[in-house]
């Protein structure tokens, strides 16, 4: 179970992106984060992964984040990895490997086989040689999936994993994703497609840089929330 | 010419080791050069080299060993510049800017009040013709530390260099991996500065490695590449500049840029010939 106590986070130009945020993720569950541009989506994922400083109490399973991280695989958006750098398809996965791998080895044997069973999931093992930047945003973002799978972890942090992927790999992801939340994983996802919501989440969290509503799917997203979430402004089904 | 320049390679100890330095420095810079031009920090790279200036001076007035002021400044400027890009509203490539210059201005400064023995002219610009066999074997012992620094901390320092973002979520200290970088940069530029001269360095640190990254679709290959790219053209531009009596670190830059401009024409990666085919 992730817990988060009061969390708040403010940044160094005073910008003040999540206050006083309380959560409690019981798993196995897909947990969709949505909310406008700027409303602390990301930052709620770093948070939990103490990758930013925060004043509050976040544990995984009892302890805190930091001494659990083994147990959390994140894939930041796509937009931050450099798709130009020259590494291979199973070389990118295979990094998730690293965490496992004591400093100074290699990786071994072992560890290759899980690298060809997770792209060969993600329907990617033709592709293992080729470079990154030969695939598509799809195919990377399937990719980046693979990695999170050989990391085995218990929770999965992604970041808009469907920003700028055409329909098959979304489709693909989203079948994956859901096998694993019944083999028992905790998905927790960065969204911004609200005609998806209801498909994708069970659980859904709504963000505004404070916590507006959060619950089951089919309890908290409404027309109400959703005004509360992102203004006066917001059309679902062609209605306000 | 090249029978006069084996002939001198077998009469002249000072030609064996401007060789053999020459070699040692091409492969060092072309493996850390991948580091520095894959994480988009090739003006970082100048700004060090330029930055150990003061450094050597410094050592020079308190008779110790130059390696151990030129880290110091390497470092310190490093410091500087991240806590500027970090901590102000100041872009990255101007903090990078007025720290290269400031060192190197304070370096010159600080090498006219040693009044020692050492040129400037040799600093700035390189004399690999005067190596001493001291010389050669410390730039042989610390590119071997450079390079076992890099074979231990591969996968680490690939996973930060790709992924910084993934490296913190997995608790890696990004930030110790930046400053180690930082730090085998610095010993390359103070062994770089006696073949190229500080002012060239980063041309020995980043045309191998880019020229390689247009043919290598790995970080493994991409190195491999980048050093053999390196050590051929320091032998190349140590041939010509011996032969032609002409600047050897200039030579050697040279070379390496000719390398690199035939490579952009030709690389499958840049596809450039297959482009302007396409355009006409």
């Amino acid at each position: 179970m992730i817990e988060c106590q009061n969390i708040s986070v403010t940044y160094n130009n005073g910008v003040q992106a999540l206050k006083k945020i309380n959560l409690r993720i019981k798993g196995p569950t897909i947990m969709g984060i949505i909310g406008p541009n700027g409303s602390g989506k990301s930052t709620l994922l770093k948070a939990i992964l103490g990758m930013i400083q925060l004043t509050g109490e976040v544990s995984i399973n009892g302890v805190s984040s930091k001494k659990m991280l083994k147990k959390v695989a994140y894939v930041a958006q796509k937009t931050l990895i450099d798709l130009s750098f020259p590494i291979t398809v199973k070389e990118c996965v295979a990094l998730g490997t690293i965490s496992n791998v004591g400093l100074f080895k290699t990786i071994r044997k072992g560890e290759w086989k899980k690298v060809e069973e997770a792209l060969e999931v993600v329907g990617l093992k033709e592709q293992q040689e080729r470079q990154i930047n030969a695939l598509s945003g799809g195919q990377f973002q399937r990719v980046l999936i693979a990695r999170c799978l050989v990391q085995d972890a218990e929770y999965l942090f992604l970041d808009e994993p469907f920003v700028g992927v055409d329909m098959v790999s979304e489709n693909i992801i989203v079948k994956i994703l859901k096998d694993l939340k019944e083999s028992g994983k905790t998905i927790l996802i960065v969204h911004h497609d609200l005609s998806k919501v209801e498909d994708y989440f069970d659980q859904l969290v709504m963000l505004n840089n404070k916590m507006i509503a959060v619950g089951k799917t089919s309890d908290v997203f409404n027309t109400n929330n959703l005004k509360r979430t992102y203004g006066e402004k917001i059309f679902i089904d062609g209605g306000e | 010419m090249a029978a006069e320049f084996i002939q001198g390679l077998l009469e002249f100890h000072f030609l064996q080791n401007a060789l053999i330095t020459a070699v040692v420095v091409g492969i060092v810079s072309g493996v850390v050069g991948c580091f520095i031009i894959l994480r988009g920090m090739s003006l970082m790279g100048d700004a060090i080299s330029h930055a150990v200036l003061p450094g050597v001076a410094i050592s020079y007035i308190l008779n110790i060993n130059f390696f151990i002021g030129a880290i110091a400044f390497g470092i310190l400027s490093s410091v500087i510049i991240t806590y500027i890009k970090e901590n102000s509203v100041i872009k990255s490539d101007t903090a990078i800017g007025i720290t290269f210059s400031s060192f190197l201005a304070l370096g010159v400064i600080l090498i006219g009040v040693a009044r020692t023995s050492t040129d400037l002219f040799h600093i700035l610009f390189g004399n690999i013709l005067a190596v001493q066999d001291s010389d050669k074997w410390m730039t042989i012992a610390v590119s071997i530390f450079v390079i076992v620094m890099i074979v231990l901390y591969f996968k680490e320092l690939l996973l930060t260099s790709f992924d910084p973002q993934m490296a913190k979520a997995l608790g890696m200290r990004v930030n110790f991996y930046h400053y180690m970088l930082m730090m085998l940069l610095t010993l390359v530029a103070v062994t770089a500065m006696q073949s190229v001269g500080t002012i060239l360095i980063v041309a020995l640190l980043i045309t191998p490695a880019a020229t390689a990254y247009l043919f290598t679709k790995t970080l493994k290959k991409m190195i491999f590449l980048s050093a053999a790219i390196g050590a051929v053209v320091s032998v190349v531009g140590l041939f010509v500049g011996y032969s032609y009596n002409i600047a050897v670190g200039s030579s050697i830059v040279l070379t390496a840029a000719v390398v690199f401009l035939i490579s952009f024409f030709v690389s499958p990666k840049q596809r450039y010939l297959k482009k302007r085919g396409h355009d006409k």
